[in-house]
């Protein structure tokens, strides 16, 4: 049943249509699962990696992948810029205006923002899952670095909902690589550690699994480690040899492709050759490269050894290593993992998709079908705090804490008669709060005024698993409160994220209220058959007569709007049932709370 | 909210209340909890279903690494007590001991390899495991204060060990 992820006694599990979705820096992919297997989808022309490149023209069209590449204009690495102030963006592409809080880039025709570009890719993924699947999609698994911070993760989901798409949660990418290897089977208590190495990102997660259950012991990295520094090295190198005109970005992008191919190519041999229009050829060999990447490979195994000290392991107890991402194909990163944790890394399982694999995984265990066993405990990455006096950070909740978590930390006034309170909530591991990101700033008013030092104001801090947060402060003695859930300083406020759906090209050409609708109507019969699950098992035993009653003239109350082409009276019908069955909720949830804590798991309870 | 989970940690995974616990079997309740409780258990569930569910798997969340540190376990069975201790304010007045660990500060500074590292790591753990066998003998004859003194002083082992194995990944390897 719907409710708690348990298929009915006797009834086949309905299939889900769900897909993963690996967002990369470089290349995108979306998987689904199709007879028990799991793979990645191709396009038309058999690519199964989407390159993560968008092009506007002037009239109004989007090109996205190979096709946006054609013309000059296109956007490049665009996860770099996600959840970025307009400052830090500026100087990847130019903004239309440098002091707005979201930023948008030129394009040639409107300007942009991160979040738009990232859901056109997210879109042509999502469509050819549709195409796979038959119909609509009902969710996905969309897989972020690790290292992700809270704005980040915020702008992903924000660029989910403006193509469209139900995130059924944001996974860590290292996590769904090791979902899709499958480990953890043979024995319990196994240690691994995936080492992902993108074109823009380094992850490095220690996992610990036992019988399903996936626990993130720490993770670390570094958002801006990734092939494109080798590559750099290599361009460095280029310009000084051959005194390149680095002024002209058609040039520099030119020379960097150059790099890229030569720095495959010394994957599989001991020397390449770069050639470049009007340049005499250069010959590169692979000893060279690995000289000039040392202090790339320093900092990832740096970032190895923190990850280790959190995890509170050492590298000797690692029991599998996971390669992930393109970059682990060098051999000299390969050798280098080996050397570290002094076993050979797991490269079965192509180190472009795994991740995309693994989403998918994901997206069937969330959603009931195959693997419902799967059970993922994920940590924050970085610590959240709030600003205190002196300009330093308090920590509430330390990195590598696992989510959902919830933190309170009690905090005081400073001036006598202080009736509001200013809470800046930053997120990072340094003192001072200009080193931290801001992720959000709110006021606690109508405090009683109190001599300084008597208030008590609790700060909650609130993890969900998708590892987003909320944050509420309260006076404990007068019961005050005011809360947010963190929309992160460069992140976008819900009227924009309706106005680009509305303005969105793709919505244009349907129509707009067609579209509400249509959600809307899905979103009826998802809670319609939830709830006919739930109470068909257990209905009978927690609800009254009356309060059955109640639930069922509710839910036909909604049956009847849900043919109707209002979207707002079915949202409201749909509101208005939910409410109605909160108190069924908590005692289904303490029901299972009694299950669990007399020892029997739901499943066994259901089997017999 | 009206979750009918129990508050004490050591009610939630079914252990006795005492200074130490079979980490096996905290983990497997853990475990367990976990896999009824976690939000991803309901996500075609009513947000209100999701929040609770969120609510449960985060109190289960900090029970369990609660429990599993010795210092956590420690300072929440002295909360059970009614006995608190201020991360801030509160610290020992033992003299001696402070400047034992002005020592210790001092001997932490020069440390240069990983040798180096590793010995005063040893010195650490075996003061430390003292500190612990006080508490230990302490808390048993429900001495509180002096526990909570024993505990004050393992806090002391327990940022040096911190201080230490940053110093530590940051030195060079061969």
């Amino acid at each position: 049943m719907a409710l708690m992820q348990i298929s009915e006694p006797g009834g086949a599990p309905t299939p889900k249509r769900v897909c993963g979705i690996d967002l990369g820096t470089t290349h995108s992919l979306v998987a689904v699962m199709r007879d028990g297997q799991v793979h990645t989808l191709p396009d038309a022309d058999g690519h199964h990696r989407l390159p993560s490149v968008v092009r506007y023209t002037s009239e109004g069209e989007v090109y996205v992948g190979s096709a946006a590449l054609e013309a000059d204009g296109a956007f490049f690495s665009i996860k770099r810029l996600m959840g970025r102030s307009a400052a830090e963006a500026e100087t990847a592409y130019p903004v239309a205006d440098s002091a707005a809080a979201v930023p948008r880039f030129l394009t040639a025709g409107e300007p942009k923002t991160a979040m738009e570009i990232s859901a056109e890719i997210l879109r042509v993924l999502a469509d050819r899952a549709r195409a796979e699947l038959d119909g609509d999609l009902e969710g996905a698994v969309i897989t972020v670095p690790a290292y992700f911070d809270e704005a980040q993760r915020q702008a992903t989901k924000d660029a989910a909902r403006l193509a469209g798409l139900r995130v059924l949660r944001l996974i860590n990418e290292p996590t769904a690589a090791s979902i899709a290897y499958g480990l953890g089977q043979e024995h319990d208590g196994e240690l691994i550690a995936v080492f992902d190495l993108g074109g823009g990102t380094f992850d490095i997660s220690i996992l610990r699994l036992n019988q399903g259950v996936f626990e993130v012991l720490a993770t670390g990295g570094d958002t801006a480690l990734g092939g494109d520094d080798f590559d750099r090295l290599l361009l460095d190198w280029i310009v000084e040899q051959r005194e390149a005109d680095t002024k002209d970005p058609n040039r520099v992008r030119e020379i960097l492709n150059q790099a890229r191919q030569v720095r495959e190519a010394l994957t599989e041999s001991d020397e390449a050759v770069l050639e470049c229009d009007d340049m005499e050829p250069l010959s590169v060999t692979r000893a060279r490269l690995e000289q000039w990447s040392a202090p790339l490979l320093e900092r990832m195994l740096f970032c190895c050894r923190q990850a280790l000290l959190d995890a509170g392991v050492a590298e000797s107890d690692i029991n599998d290593v996971v390669l992930v991402g393109g970059m682990t194909r060098m051999p000299y990163v390969r050798r280098e993992v080996e050397a570290f944790f002094g076993r050979m890394p797991h490269t079965d399982l192509n180190p472009d998709r795994v991740v995309a694999l693994g989403a998918a995984l994901q997206a069937e265990a969330l959603s009931g079908g195959a693997g419902s066993d799967l059970l993922l405990l994920d940590v924050t990455p970085l610590s959240l705090g709030i600003e205190i006096m002196g300009e330093l950070v308090e920590r509430v909740i330390e990195r590598n804490t696992t989510i959902p978590a919830h933190h309170a930390q009690e905090f005081t006034t400073f001036k006598d008669g202080q009736t509001a309170m200013s809470i800046h909530v930053v997120q990072g591991e340094r003192e001072r709060v200009a080193d931290c990101r801001s992720l959000a700033r709110f006021e606690l008013r109508g405090i009683p005024p109190m001599v300084a030092g008597a208030a008590r104001i609790q700060v909650d801090f609130q993890v969900d698993a998708d590892g987003l947060l909320e944050v509420e402060a309260t006076e404990r003695t007068s019961g005050v409160s005011a809360g947010i859930s963190v929309q992160p300083s460069y992140g976008l406020e819900e009227a924009e994220i309706e106005r680009m759906l509305r303005e969105s090209v793709h919505h244009a050409e349907e129509d707009v209220a067609t579209r509400a609708l249509a959600e809307q109507q899905v979103e009826a019969d998802r809670v319609v058959q939830a709830l006919q699950d739930a109470m068909a098992m257990d209905g009978d035993v927690l609800l009254e007569a009356t309060e059955r009653e109640m639930i069922e003239d509710l839910m036909q109350a909604l049956r009847e709007v849900r043919d109707g082409a209002d979207a707002d009276a079915i949202r409201a019908a749909i509101k208005a049932l939910e409410q109605g069955c909160e108190p069924y909720v908590e005692r289904r949830m303490n029901q299972s709370i009694q299950r669990v804590m007399q020892g029997h798991r739901v499943e066994e309870f259901q089997e017999e | 909210m009206s979750l009918q989970l129990p508050q004490n940690y050591f009610d939630l995974f079914d252990l006795p209340c005492a200074s130490s616990v079979d980490e096996e079997e905290l983990t497997r309740r853990y475990r367990d909890l976990q896999r009824d409780l976690h939000p991803d258990r309901y996500v075609n569930g009513s947000d209100r279903e999701r929040r609770l569910a969120a609510a449960a798997a985060a109190h289960v969340n900090r029970g369990y690494y609660t429990l599993k540190d010795q210092y956590d376990r420690a300072a929440y069975l002295l909360e059970l007590q009614d006995i608190s201790l201020d991360d801030e304010r509160d610290t020992t007045e033992d003299m001696e001991f402070l400047m034992r660990q002005m020592e210790l500060r001092e001997a932490m500074e020069e440390l240069s390899t990983l040798d180096e590292v590793q010995n005063f790591d040893v010195r650490l753990d075996e003061d430390a495991g003292a500190l612990w066998s006080e508490f230990v003998q302490q808390y048993d004859s429900e001495n509180w204060l002096q526990a909570r003194e024993a505990l004050l002083k393992l806090r002391f082992y327990r940022r040096l060990k911190q201080k230490v194995q940053e110093i530590q990944i940051r030195l060079p390897r061969d």
